[in-house]
């Protein structure tokens, strides 16, 4: 109790107050621009970090990386293009509910869910932090192997279209993400001689291209016309949440449990966690067809995991040093600059900085809610914009992001082939969710494949034959029985409803 | 612009193929049987297990066109838009290093202004205005290296 008071007494100072405010602003504008990640932000604030207190120093990166999550939110609701990956899981649903005039009850959503996801992930860090870092600690590569599969699963339950389809866009990210030197053999694969594609395609310019300049493409084809629907105004965000919180619990908890156990899970993050929980969501709801639709379920199950995922990463960064995700490989680098040594020792030589820090993750979610608020206030103006000055604004800000995410006008070549992709792909009704899911989990599935069949010398067995390994591998058979069993029933049922029609 | 099953099943199957013939060529890791060719080549079978199903779920359906065209892409202004969209992208590409970040995001902007038929008045002072605020915003809050080019360091 000492301990708690302590930290306390170091949270609450102006200083530290300043600090996660001033970082969280910082954060929610950098998650809102299309382009900048919350990787980005974090890197962003290493330098002024330098100049703190530890605490006030790891409370900002906290703040920061929590309200970057929740901000790309935004501009996914209100244009379309997903300020981080993490919000690309849901951006159908978010927008489509805007285009709806039910822009409150997406945004109100949002904000409520990644509030609460992260919560419960700091929950999750302040109490269990050491014992699930042992389990986390024991997976080795064909664990990760059969993990990375289950994401891959996924691509089937997210989209409501032809599966045939929805794999070939999973293969496609799956081959976007084979290009490059990052493989573990090191050989250069599908570069076609260029030194850029050495380094691979970066996944930021995808996504802005896919997600965005195919919109900007449909905007100037339809020269304007699908816009004038949009109502300007966005209603009371607050207003549904009573509703939502009765009606969705357990999508709550769901999501949670699915965000904190991928954070916790060294080498997949936050987007990982939406995309995943999202197509469990799909899985399990009892109106999957309205998916996609402008269907507030999914976003309040993948805006939880997102969000406490994020909390969650911190367990293994804290207890061993080992980064969950690219934020706590930053926060590692910062907690040494520091002096506070990730490690075990770290909660016993000076356990009342690390409560510090957990006290600050419980304030940054809390002041998300006021400060989301304020936000989604200030940029609903957007909607009152008419599309064709839109349009121009949003292409010119595309391409700085696409330039941003290497600096090089690489991405920006990539963002342009990616928009008509892109554009092909959703008018010839191939979904676009699993070819990102593809890119993200590609390099992780490639790794622990070829490490593994490395290892034991191409014995398949050895996939198997760890009892963590196994317990996934059984999961992810009975998740295939049962996909098989609803295909082969669905044409049945269809063609029996059919007769009786007749 | 859509494509029937058909082609995108055969556009697919061709793809799959090409990519398991370039993996096969890809050099091993000495020593051992797996490496860089291992993942292809499975994605390669999965593209041509997918493109099978799509060729002849499409065979199976009849006589369907190639292709379909939408009445959008049908029409003049609309290909020469999506035209002009695209080379104005590809002008930010190989002349922004030269001429500048400012000057070609302001002949950006403002050419898709007009494209979507805003008066050039409000074209041209809400390009600049994008301009300065995208190198303001970008260049020096975010450190972003935007080019010069020929235009002089700007004092913020």
């Amino acid at each position: 109790m000492d301990v708690i008071l302590q930290a306390f007494g170091l949270v609450a100072t102006g200083n530290v107050f300043l600090t996660v405010i001033a970082a969280s602003m910082f954060g929610l504008f950098v998650g809102a621009v299309p382009g900048l990640t919350a990787t980005m932000a974090t890197a962003l604030l290493v330098p002024l970090t330098f100049f703190m207190e530890p605490v006030a120093a790891v409370g900002a990166i906290v703040a920061c990386s929590a309200m970057a999550i929740f901000a790309g939110d935004i501009p996914a609701a209100l244009l379309r293009i997903p300020g981080t990956p993490a919000s690309a899981a849901y951006v159908d649903d978010t927008y489509k509910l805007t285009q709806k005039g039910q822009a409150e009850l997406g945004l109100g959503a949002c904000v409520l869910f990644s509030a609460l996801g992260g919560l419960f992930g700091t929950i999750v860090l302040i109490f269990a932090a050491p014992s699930l870092a042992e389990i986390a600690i024991k997976f080795s590569s064909p664990e990760y192997f059969w993990i990375a599969l289950l994401g891959l699963t996924c691509a089937v339950f997210m989209g409501d279209s032809n599966p045939a389809k929805g794999l070939l866009s999973l293969f496609i990210g799956l081959t976007i993400a084979s290009v490059g030197l990052n493989n573990p053999a090191g050989v250069p694969r599908l570069t076609f001689g260029s030194t850029e594609m050495l380094a691979g395609i970066d996944f930021i310019p995808v996504m802005i291209g896919i997600f965005a300049i195919s919109e900007v493409l449909r905007t100037v084809l339809s020269q304007g016309k699908a816009w004038d629907r949009a109502p300007a105004a966005i209603g009371n965000i607050f207003k549904d949440w009573g509703v939502m919180l009765k009606t969705y619990w357990r999508q709550l908890l769901r999501g949670n449990v699915t965000g904190t156990i991928v954070g916790i899970l060294p080498g997949a993050g936050a987007d990982v966690a939406a995309y995943v929980s999202y197509a469990v969501s799909r899985r399990f709801s009892k109106e999957p067809k309205k998916y996609g639709t402008g269907h507030v379920e999914g976003v309040v199950e993948a805006s939880a995991a997102n969000n406490a995922s994020l909390s969650s990463a911190w367990v293994p960064a804290l207890v061993f040093g080992i980064p969950g995700d690219t934020i706590t490989a930053i926060v590692i680098g910062v907690l040494y600059v520091k002096g506070m040594n990730p490690g075990p020792t770290l909660f016993i030589f000076n356990p009342q900085t690390i409560y510090a820090v957990f006290l600050i993750f419980i304030l940054a979610n809390l002041i998300m809610i006021p400060l989301g608020w304020a936000l989604i206030k200030f940029s609903k103006n957007i909607l009152r914009v008419s599309k064709a000055v839109l349009m121009p604004l949003i292409l010119i800000f595309c391409i700085v992001g696409a330039f941003a995410s290497n600096n090089a006008v690489y991405g920006v070549t990539i963002m342009l082939i990616f928009g008509v992709v892109g554009y092909l792909m959703e008018e010839n009704g191939i979904p676009i969710a699993p070819c990102v899911l593809g890119i993200v989990i590609g390099p992780i599935l490639e790794k622990n494949l070829t490490t593994t069949l490395i290892k034991s010398q191409g014995n398949l067995m050895d996939f198997v034959n760890r009892p963590i390994a196994f317990g996934i591998f059984v999961v992810f058979c009975l998740i295939w029985v049962s996909i098989i069993v609803s295909w082969i029933r669905t044409p049945r049922q269809t063609e029996e409803m059919a007769k009786r029609e007749i | 612009m859509r494509f029937s099953d058909t082609t995108i099943g055969a556009v697919f199957l061709l793809a799959g193929i090409l990519l398991a013939w370039y993996s096969f060529n890809l050099p091993t890791i000495p020593g051992q049987d797996y490496g860089a060719a291992t993942f292809p080549i499975l994605i390669a079978i999965g593209f041509v297990g997918c493109s099978l199903r799509l060729l002849f779920a499409g065979i199976r359906r009849g006589n369907e066109p190639w292709i379909f065209l939408s009445d959008e892409i049908k029409s003049p202004r609309a290909l020469a838009g999506v035209a002009a969209t695209l080379l104005l992208v590809l002008f930010y590409i190989f002349f922004a290093q030269v001429i500048g970040f400012i000057p070609t995001a302001f002949i950006v902007t403002f050419a898709m202004f007009l494209l979507l038929k805003v008066r050039p008045g409000k074209a041209a002072l809400l390009a600049g205005l994008a301009a300065f605020a995208c190198d303001f915003i970008f260049r020096t809050m975010l450190l972003v290296p935007l080019p010069f080019g020929m235009v002089p360091r700007l004092p913020w």
